[in-house]
């Protein structure tokens, strides 16, 4: 089989992590999220991989890494928008090929559903997932027998009875044609349907995540760790006696901890990062290659960027750190938010039997937070 | 609805096993399509047209049909799924003409075909079955009369058709090939190396390729051993316009999946691809449903009691169907549980009847049930959704669900088509005995005739619902679920599916008893999900609900519209359409069939095979 992976956009809800850089290239447990996407489509079988980028230069290392898995090819984007980069692959996706958006996380099964629906009914086919809140994807209208009766792209209202667009899809040279004269999704699939022709949906189970903002980065990181059942320790870590590691934790090359730190799974520690003494590292906590997180301090459920350094005594929870970001000592996120609160995502979190509602700040890449800093929920702080 | 039909061209040695072995494997891979009776035809190498069908399952009847013993170069065979008219030896494909030269396997259904076999029957065609399909042969076989070569015979043939079909066709004076059309029933090519496939799945032939070209919608053409020909007529119907050949390349597909994840068809589980079918199960169930209870509503009528036994599942439905046959029809009814049914059914003799639930109609206990009802004299109906299965066979008179092969082990479009099928006759039985007036029956037998689209609006209303629901679900390791009369078969059915396949243990209780017991377990945050068919006598839910909020217990409600303060009382509401209660009670089920199956998905378990169970129980 053969793909198409749209990889453009910085994404305007990740500026502050990305520095401008494609989206797609941001690092959960080690791996960017376009690596997972392209590893997903190397276990399925995919033989050619289309990837469509506007910024083709960022991409030399994984064109390298992968080209040896399957034949690569690279194109860049001429305008701009999803409708300019899937036009950039017109022939490719005219014959069939799987469609995937490359911010979207899901496991290969979900690929591979989609591509064989396509296939068994012969027809274009669109992954769709049931979500309770479809503002902002793409609203697919289903029949009762599984074909798409309405398409609206990116509602701004709450719509009931509509599953949203899961990023993943089977289209035809019909279809693509249809894109290119109206220059929308919407009004393609539309009017493909209204002439008569079928679309069919392939229903999404399981978890699913369109990287979008940083709250998405925290989601992506407790899916990515749910399927980890075992710990592993890289043999040139130095892990302190007194060092406690328990549950699933993966700890990559030279990685240092120091004594009485607890690190508490699911976690991942990268490669050269460092663990103060004292500190506690608490579950679906990401370190990225090269972090610091200094003595006494404790981390709960966040990202903490390539080079970032936590200062001491730091207290930091559903937080993203962006790469290089510094935090002061001292520094001390505040989290429980109320789910009422208008304009804040937040993570859903049972604990004790209740439910609390969680987030903390964004740390733009390279920024200083100063010593003794107290971060709001949902802050992205300031330089 | 579903049948299955592979066709099958191979050059001499290269499928390394008899073509009529290959023919049986290939079918028993479409068994998910159906699985009522079975046939095959074969051209052997000395130019004879073996043709072999009988009814049953594949493996029950390949010996007696004796496919493995057969070889030749080309062969079509056929597995069906009998919705309307009764599975037999005769009905089964294939079907031939008169001078037994063309046979023909067909999935569909041609809506013009009385027409077309009073035409052939004044032109002196004979036919045997009672079948659509028959016309094919003999249309096919007139045309050739009239001087036509076979392949334009077949091309007029089509072009007669209306309906939907996929169909494959042998003919005796063109041994080396199959001729095959498609109009919306699924039909696809498989390419292999010496030689070529025709099925209506992929999975028929992935043993021999995984190269495929899916056709379109009014192709038409043949396949031999090395070659493919498909065509299309752009107007379809328009006899002028000229058949013009399609290019295939750019439309072979190298298939790299299992065939299991072909069957699911765009789902990642059964359980949930079935889920959804439960609209067109539905409207399958309804259609027809009259003349199949004609004798049923008379005997039930007439009866002085009516013990409905099931197990599981059936056992649910079976109770919902004693509820209304008292309700509604005012008949002394009672529902038990199959392998209890022993302890009760002595009592049992002439004038009364027991209806047996079962899904698969194996299910032992409800089957030794049935044997136990007729020793004590009574009048036996089996409702079951496979034909011709052991309780039908030994019953006096039968049911069919009609709802299509069920694959995953939690019952889902089963339960809500037998129910639909209990509740239809609890109306019509009510309307004869003058329990309810000819109008009322009216209503009610047009709201149910409209459960097919209020399920399909209720999956799409809370699916997204039902998801985010089982997050909270999957952290909980128990929960209760709670209704009054109607509402409680469906509390059960609820809590049944929670437990067998997300693990979580599930209770259900009358909510009126609650309090005499199993509130001493409610604490903060228990789960307790009410459901409420049509009303709420005297706020009685309402007040149970509030019973369990003071203990800080999360609330969970399916309810109607109507019952805004029910919907308002709990923390998460299930907003169902207002329904007569013959109709609620066969669709609230869903939202509990949703939660518990994301709640499977979302703890990790496969919710198509559950631990320690199986689809069909035939030990005791």
């Amino acid at each position: 089989m053969r793909a198409v992976v749209l990889a453009g956009g910085s994404g305007k809800g990740l500026i502050p992590l990305t520095g401008g850089k494609p989206k797609v290239l941001l690092k959960v447990c080690g791996e960017a999220v376009i690596e997972r996407v392209l590893r997903n489509l190397v276990s399925i079988g995919a033989k050619k991989v289309t990837l469509v980028t506007d910024k083709p230069s960022e991409f030399e290392d994984i064109t390298v890494r992968f080209g040896r898995l399957l034949e690569f090819e690279v194109r860049k984007q001429s305008s701009g928008g999803i409708i300019g980069a899937m036009l950039e692959a017109k022939d490719e996706l005219s014959n069939g090929a799987l469609l995937v958006y490359g911010d979207t996380l899901v496991s290969a099964e979900a690929y591979e559903m989609t591509y064989v629906a396509a296939t068994e009914y012969g027809v274009p086919t669109l992954m769709v997932v049931p979500e309770e809140d479809v503002r902002f994807y793409g609203a697919v209208f289903v029949d009762s027998r599984g074909f798409i009766k309405h398409f609206k792209e990116a509602p701004r209202e709450r719509i009931e009875g509509a599953y949203a667009f899961g990023g993943i899809a089977v289209l035809n040279k019909e279809l693509v044609d249809l894109i290119e004269r109206d220059e929308s999704i919407e009004s393609a699939i539309n009017g493909y349907v209204a002439s008569g022709n079928a679309v069919k949906t392939a229903l999404w189970s399981d978890w699913w995540v369109d990287v979008g903002y940083p709250i998405n980065l925290l989601e992506a990181i407790y899916y990515v760790m749910m399927g980890w059942k075992t710990m592993r320790v890289a043999s040139s870590a130095k892990i302190a006696s007194t060092a406690v590691i328990e549950g699933p934790v993966i700890i990559e090359d030279d990685v240092m901890i120091d004594h009485y730190a607890v690190i508490r799974g699911p976690a991942y520690i990268g490669r050269g990062a460092l663990i103060g003494a004292h500190t506690f590292i608490r579950p679906y906590t990401d370190v990225e290659a090269g972090a610091v997180v200094s003595s006494y301090s404790e981390v709960v459920w966040s990202l903490i960027g390539r080079g970032a350094t936590i200062g001491r005594n730091t207290f930091l929870g559903y937080s993203v750190v962006g790469d290089g970001a510094t935090v002061g000592p001292g520094a001390l996120t505040k989290l429980i938010t109320k789910p009422e609160e208008v304009g804040i995502k937040a993570i859903k979190v049972v604990k004790r039997r209740k439910e609390w509602y969680k987030i903390g700040c964004t740390v733009p890449v390279g920024s200083k937070v100063p010593e003794l800093s107290v971060l709001e929920p949902g802050e992205i702080v300031k330089d | 609805m579903a049948c299955g039909i592979v066709g099958i061209v191979a050059k001499e040695g290269v499928l390394r096993k008899p073509l009529g072995r290959v023919i049986r494997e290939s079918l028993k891979k479409l068994e998910y399509r159906g699985y009522d009776s079975v046939g095959f035809a074969i051209l052997t190498r000395d130019g004879r047209l073996i043709v072999r069908k009988s009814r049953g399952m594949i493996d029950n009847v390949s010996a007696k049909l004796g496919f493995d013993s057969f070889d030749g170069f080309v062969g079509i065979g056929h597995t069906r799924w009998a919705t309307h008219g009764k599975p037999s030896d005769v009905n089964a494909h294939p079907h031939v003409d008169c001078g037994g030269t063309i046979a023909v396997v067909h999935n569909g259904i041609i809506e013009n075909y009385e027409e077309i076999r009073a035409e052939l029957t004044r032109l002196g065609h004979r036919f045997i079955s009672g079948t659509d399909t028959e016309v094919i042969p003999h249309l096919m076989e007139e045309f050739k009369r009239q001087g036509a070569s076979p392949y334009e015979a077949f091309k007029k043939t089509v072009s007669r058709l209306k309906g939907a079909y996929a169909l494959a066709v042998i003919d005796v004076s063109t041994p080396d090939r199959i001729y095959f059309a498609r109009s919306t029933s699924p039909l696809v090519v498989g390419l292999g190396n010496g030689a070529n496939f025709l099925a209506s799945d992929i999975p028929a032939f992935l043993e021999f390729t995984r190269k495929v070209i899916v056709l379109r919608d009014g192709e038409v053409g043949y396949l031999t051993a090395d070659n493919v020909v498909v065509e299309y007529r752009p107007k379809a119907g328009n006899s002028e316009a000229l058949w013009a050949p399609i290019n295939l390349t750019g439309r072979v597909r190298v298939v790299e999946w299992t065939a299991e994840m072909a069957m699911k068809g765009g789902y990642p589980h059964f359980m949930l691809k079935e889920i959804h079918e439960q609209p067109n199960a539905l409207a399958s169930t309804l259609a027809g449903i009259e003349d199949q209870v004609t004798d049923v509503v008379k005997a039930l009528s007439k009866a002085e009691s009516v013990v409905i036994v099931g197990a599981g599942t059936s056992f649910h439905a079976s109770y919902l169907g004693s509820l209304l046959m008292s309700n509604l029809a005012r008949k002394r009814s009672v529902a038990i549980i199959s392998s209890e049914a022993r302890w009760h059914l002595r009592s049992l003799g002439e004038g009364d009847v027991v209806i047996a639930v079962s899904q698969s109609g194996e299910t032992i206990d409800t089957l030794l049930a049935v044997r136990e009802a007729k020793a004590a004299g009574a009048l036996t109906i089996a409702l079951s959704n496979v034909v011709d299965s052991a309780i039908p066979r030994e019953s006096h008179m039968t049911i069919y669900t009609r709802a299509g092969p069920e694959i995953g082990v939690a019952a889902t479009k089963t339960f809500t088509t037998q129910v639909a099928v209990l509740s239809y006759l609890a109306v019509k039985v009510a309307e004869r005995v003058g329990a309810i007036s000819a109008r009322e029956a009216s209503e009610y037998v047009a709201a149910l005739r409209k459960v097919p689209d209020t399920a399909a609006t209720i999956i799409a209303m809370h699916e997204a619902k039902a998801r985010a629901v089982a997050r909270r679900m999957a952290e909980r390791t128990n929960a209760f679920y709670l209704g009054r009369g109607y509402s409680l078969p469906i509390a059960m059915e609820g809590a049944l599916k929670l437990k067998e396949i997300a693990y979580v243990h599930a209770e259900a209780y009358p909510a009126g008893e609650s309090k005499h017991g199993p509130i001493a377990l409610v604490e903060e945050n228990f789960p307790v999900l009410f459901t409420a068919v049509g009303r709420d006598d005297g706020g009685m839910i309402r007040s149970n609900i509030e019973e369990m909020k003071a203990r800080l217990a999360w609330t969970l409600a399916v309810a109607p519209e109507s019952l805004k303060e029910v919907l308002r009382a709990v923390d998460v509401a299930f907003k169902m359409p207002d329904l007569p209660e013959v109709a609620a009670v066969v669709a609230y089920i869903i939202p509990y069939q949703l939660i518990a199956y994301y709640t499977a998905v979302r703890k990790g378990h496969d919710p198509d095979k559950p631990r320690n169970l199986a689809k069909t129980v035939t030990v005791v």
